[in-house]
């Protein structure tokens, strides 16, 4: 049986894609971590966490169908982002305090997940205006809705296991460096 | 430590995966808090710090 296009499972389908999206960044940061060999620092893990906390809410929506705890959770994911990376812009924003890492496509990759965050904040105010999405019964929702969303949940899955694992071998079982040497 | 608390994210996925969506967002809420927390320890006064 063919599913319907609702509001629903057209949110849904978003949440799944915005979800990916969220997880592309980490990959992103993963290739310049193992193709031009830059460790990641403290903060910029923290914005990876942010990157899977924001992914986490979105996939919430896509796998359960939309609730204002999902919302609630990615928003609160989304700030913590922002935190940190307006903490990581902070630190260099003096003329002559250097920068960490290399500039891609002309800002660093602290001020690329402040931007980031910042457009996710308003995708989700966005898609929130949909009130249908809440009132409509649960129906039989479109194959592609499903597979993005169990797509996402996978991507996420290997994305905390790989952090977990590369982590520990950067960190160890202490506090990781402020100016981290080894990649892996 | 930092791993750690990735391991915390990862079973917040797992537990959504398995279709214990309550239970996702408590472990997920948990993981959020000590995520500021660790934030909080790599805020420093020093700005040689916390790159």
């Amino acid at each position: 049986m063919v599913g319907t296009w609702d509001t629903r499972n057209v949110v849904r389908l978003f949440n799944g894609v915005g979800a990916l999206v969220m997880f592309s960044v980490v990959i992103g940061a993963y290739a310049i971590q193992f193709i031009f060999l830059e460790p990641p620092c403290p903060l910029c893990l923290l914005i990876r966490i942010g990157m899977l906390a924001t992914g986490f809410g979105l996939v919430l929506n896509a796998l359960f169908g939309p609730k204002p705890i999902h919302y609630g959770f990615a928003l609160l994911g989304a700030i913590f982002g922002i935190l940190v990376s307006l903490r990581n812009i902070a630190l260099h924003i003096v003329p002559g305090t250097g920068s960490y890492g290399d500039a891609v496509f002309g800002f660093h990759l602290y001020t690329w997940a402040f931007l980031v965050f910042m457009a996710i904040v308003i995708a989700i105010a966005v898609v929130m205006f949909f009130q249908r999405q809440f009132d409509e019964p649960t129906g039989q929702a479109p194959r592609i809705v499903n597979l993005v969303a169990v797509i996402a949940l996978a991507v996420g899955i290997f994305l905390a296991a790989a952090n977990t694992f590369t982590t520990a071998v950067e960190c160890e079982l202490g506090p990781c460096p402020d100016n981290p040497t080894r990649v892996l | 430590m930092m791993a750690a608390l990735f391991l915390v994210w990862l079973g917040a996925f797992v537990a959504a995966a398995k279709g214990r969506r309550n239970l996702s967002i408590v472990i997920g809420l948990a993981a959020l808090i000590l995520s500021l927390a660790m934030f909080r320890y790599h805020v420093s006064d020093n700005i040689t710090l916390s790159l």
